[in-house]
């Protein structure tokens, strides 16, 4: 049996041990609150599948994102993006109205979350949206609405709980349905930052989330929050990116942009830190926001797919190397694609940065042979997306489908040499057909002409001299450590460490120390080590085990090797292998 | 799925509705748990879905695939738990059943333990592919359609699974190697 019908047996074997059967009381307590739950039939649009293009890659994360960030989030931040854009609360003269009051709202620093309970921190960051009479918070099952109206010049704010009591107690929310609160509100000059401040509240809960300063989220259409979960409306205006980084992978420079009214970037309430995605940029309008305009990426690469025409069976062939880069290279690449009809290649520079502008589409008829799209016994079908861009750091790619007559144009600008690579950065434009694609570029040229990349300072000044991107050989050896590790019950000592193909040894006087070890495709010099898989003498002096992750880097003469813990359950070893080894070229690496 | 009942819960008939209920309720527990890899989160996942998918019925086009779609709802209430509960488990300890001279029925369960381990390692986008593709059953290109991610989006998160838990394996081949070794 190959390795793979072999992984595959294993993994189908260990995936069919757990429960099938879902626990009734779990079924009837949703069944019990959808019995008090209403359908919602006042959006604006219908869901649907949405069609395999481009456009869908950023939703699922941007999904997650948002629910990453409500757990993990604690502290405040500086606004996203916009530059200079800091909440001032002060009172305003002009009377409260809930008219004023309209519109969503994103928590000015953390807020104590009931449903947080047991985290060691039980705060976390908190949105609201305001109609012409209720007031929703945001909750981590649905929302939490509450009949709101206003009374007096005051603005005396009064609340009662329409939530229901299943929904309460699922947020853990210490309350009863129709409870009643007041609180004062008070509005900037500008509208844009609430201060709640409680006068009672029978509601605890409640009290605890509302009191304080909101600051206005700019959010196209409150009411739909997976609407409004990526997607922040921009002020006409320029902009510097928060997270996105554009060169050397995501870890170093600044990127700048202007866009007119009627834009949105895909991020998170002006309080929120954002997901942390310093390799890409999406920019949509308003009007459009799950189909973004303008994608940036400075991780990703031109991919090795392959495509061709014919009848099933298809042979799978195997990948040919794309070129990463210079930017000239990724075109020619491009050109050479017998499944890609490319056009209006010319050299561009955009925000000081030169490369080459290149409109693509796809050739009907191609499908990629390596992927298919048939239920098992079903007449073999292959997929017509076809992927031109990927490997990022973010996992994202770029694909294209010739069933739905994909275009695109990319402008790919060289970001200069990174771990002995050129580097390149990716800006795509994407529509279903030509004259669709004309449209975009209509909209978004302009934007993307106001571009502006800035270097800055080297992110890892005190790297190991010129890191290239290493693959399993190039690490395979035997290397000392450069200065003294602690060794479990030992005295700091000089270490030695062994990489063979598949195993990492950490040599002690009375034995080795083994964990397994494999290279991470896709994410540039990452490893992950597992174990220890020790035995006697030495095991019960490791008291630990487990997935360890690191960045490696490798200078380029091949001599020293570096270590950087991202996440090792095993702080032994982490105590061990971080920091920086040098190869001992006299001993011969024991490839078992 | 009968569409006509589909049909009449998305027109607000909650006998409908608990009647799909308990024709998929089973299957995505059983998916939830799988992504999931704990009871707690798992039967969360499940309500939320459930009620999400209630809610948001009025909004499915085709009933036809109504299947399809309390799927991609319920990865997401996934995605949701996911995030929501990892901050608590960082302290969990799972006791290592790996260690030297354990015996072959406590390494069979030291070995899944393992598979388990690595793969709450997985980001948990990449772990509802290889639920999807190992244990559902589904070809990539329906996976990409259900979840709404392209095909080769998919694919690259199902590889990157398939390479964590092979270094799992990877891992055990060599214990075997370690233990056929002369002391």
């Amino acid at each position: 049996m190959s390795d793979d019908r072999m992984f595959e047996r294993s993994a189908q074997a260990w995936l069919e041990l757990g429960p099938s059967t879902a626990p009734k009381r779990v079924v009837d307590a949703a069944l019990r609150t959808i019995a008090t739950t209403p359908q919602q039939r006042d959006l604006q649009a219908s869901w649907r599948f949405p069609r395999l293009t481009i456009q869908m890659r950023f939703a699922v994360a941007a999904a997650v994102g948002l629910m990453v960030l409500g757990a993990g989030l604690l502290v405040l931040r500086s606004p996203q993006n916009q530059i200079g854009q800091t909440p001032t609360p002060s009172p305003s003269a002009s009377p409260i109205t809930m008219e004023r009051l309209q519109g969503a709202w994103a928590s000015v620093g953390t807020r104590i979350d009931p449903i947080l309970g047991n985290a060691p921190d039980k705060s976390g960051l908190q949105t609201i949206a305001v109609d012409a009479a209720s007031l929703r918070l945001n909750g981590w099952k649905g929302e939490i609405a509450s009949s709101a109206s206003v009374i007096g010049a005051a603005g005396q704010l009064e609340l009662l709980m329409d939530a229901p009591q299943e929904s309460l107690n699922r947020e853990h929310w210490d309350c009863t349905t129709g409870d009643s609160g007041t609180y004062y509100a008070s509005l900037s000059p500008d509208d844009q930052t609430l201060t709640l401040t409680s006068a009672s509240d029978e509601c605890a809960s409640r009290d605890e989330i509302l009191t304080g300063d909101w600051t206005r989220w700019s959010c196209p259409d409150p009411a739909r929050y997976a609407y409004c979960s990526h997607v922040s409306e921009l002020a006409p205006g320029r902009y510097t990116a928060a997270n996105f980084k554009p060169f050397e992978g995501g870890t170093r420079g600044q990127f700048a942009y202007t866009v007119p009214a009627g834009w949105a970037d895909f991020h998170f309430p002006p309080t929120w830190p954002g997901p942390d995605r310093r390799a890409d940029l999406t920019l949509a309008t308003v009007a459009n926001p799950d189909s973004p305009l303008i994608n940036v990426d400075s991780t990703i690469r031109a991919s090795t797919m392959s495509a061709v025409i014919g009848a099933p069976p298809l042979a799978c062939p195997d990948p040919v190397t794309a070129s990463g880069g210079p930017a000239a290279s990724v075109a020619d690449w491009l050109g050479s694609r017998p499944f890609l009809a490319v056009s209006q290649r010319r050299p561009i520079t955009i925000g000081g940065l030169s490369g080459v502008q290149i409109d693509v589409s796809v050739v009907a008829g191609f499908v990629d042979p390596c992927t298919l799209g048939s239920a098992p016994g079903a007449p073999i079908e292959y997929s017509t997306q076809i992927e031109i861009f990927g490997g990022s750091e973010t996992g994202d790619s770029v694909t294209m489908d010739t069933a739905t007559d994909d275009h695109a144009r990319f402008i790919v600008l060289d970001t200069g040499d990174w771990q002995g690579y050129p580097g390149t950065l990716l800006i795509s434009l994407t529509a279903q057909g030509q004259s669709a694609l004309d449209v975009v570029i209509a909209q978004a040229m302009p934007v993307v002409q106001t571009f502006e990349f800035i270097p800055g300072p080297s992110a890892s000044p005190t790297a190991v001299s010129s890191p290239i991107a290493v693959n399993a050989t190039d690490l395979q050896g035997t290397w000392n450590s450069v200065g003294t590790r602690p060794i479990p019950d030992a005295l700091d000592q000089l270490t030695v460490f062994t990489l063979g193909a598949n195993y990492l040894d950490i040599h002690q006087s009375d034995g080795d120390v083994r964990s397994s070890w494999v290279l991470i495709e896709d994410t540039i010099n990452r490893v992950w080590v597992h174990g220890p898989l020790t035995t006697v003498p030495v095991a019960p002096r490791w008291d630990c085990f487990g997935i360890g992750e690191y960045d490696v880097s490798l200078s380029t003469d091949g001599a020293t090797l570096t270590f950087t813990p991202i996440d090792e359950d095993c702080a032994q070893r982490e105590a061990i292998l971080a920091g920086d080894w040098t190869r001992d070229v006299a001993a011969e690496p024991s490839l078992k | 799925m009968d569409p006509a009942v589909v049909e009449r819960a998305r027109g607000g008939d909650r006998e409908a509705f608990t009647t799909l209920v308990g024709q998929v309720s089973d299957s995505l527990y059983a998916v939830a748990f799988r992504i999931l890899r704990e009871t707690a989160s798992a039967e969360d996942a499940l309500q939320n879905a459930l009620i999400s998918t209630w809610q948001q019925l009025p909004h499915l086009r085709d009933v036809e695939r109504f299947e399809a779609w309390s799927q991609r709802i319920l990865v997401h209430a996934c995605y949701a738990e996911f995030s929501r509960r990892r901050q608590f488990a960082a302290n969990v300890r799972v006791i290592d059943l790996n260690r030297a001279g354990a015996s072959d029925g406590s390494r069979v369960l030291a070995d899944r333990d393992e598979l388990d381990r690595a793969f709450r390692k997985i980001p948990v986008d990449q772990r509802a592919v290889f639920v999807m593709h190992h244990y559902v059953g589904l070809p990539l290109v329906e996976i990409a359609e259900t979840l709404g991610i392209p095909a080769g989006t998919a694919r690259s998160r199902l590889h990157n699974a398939t390479r964590a838990l092979r270094t799992v394996m990877a891992a055990g081949a060599l214990r075997t190697l370690e233990e056929g070794r002369p002391a």
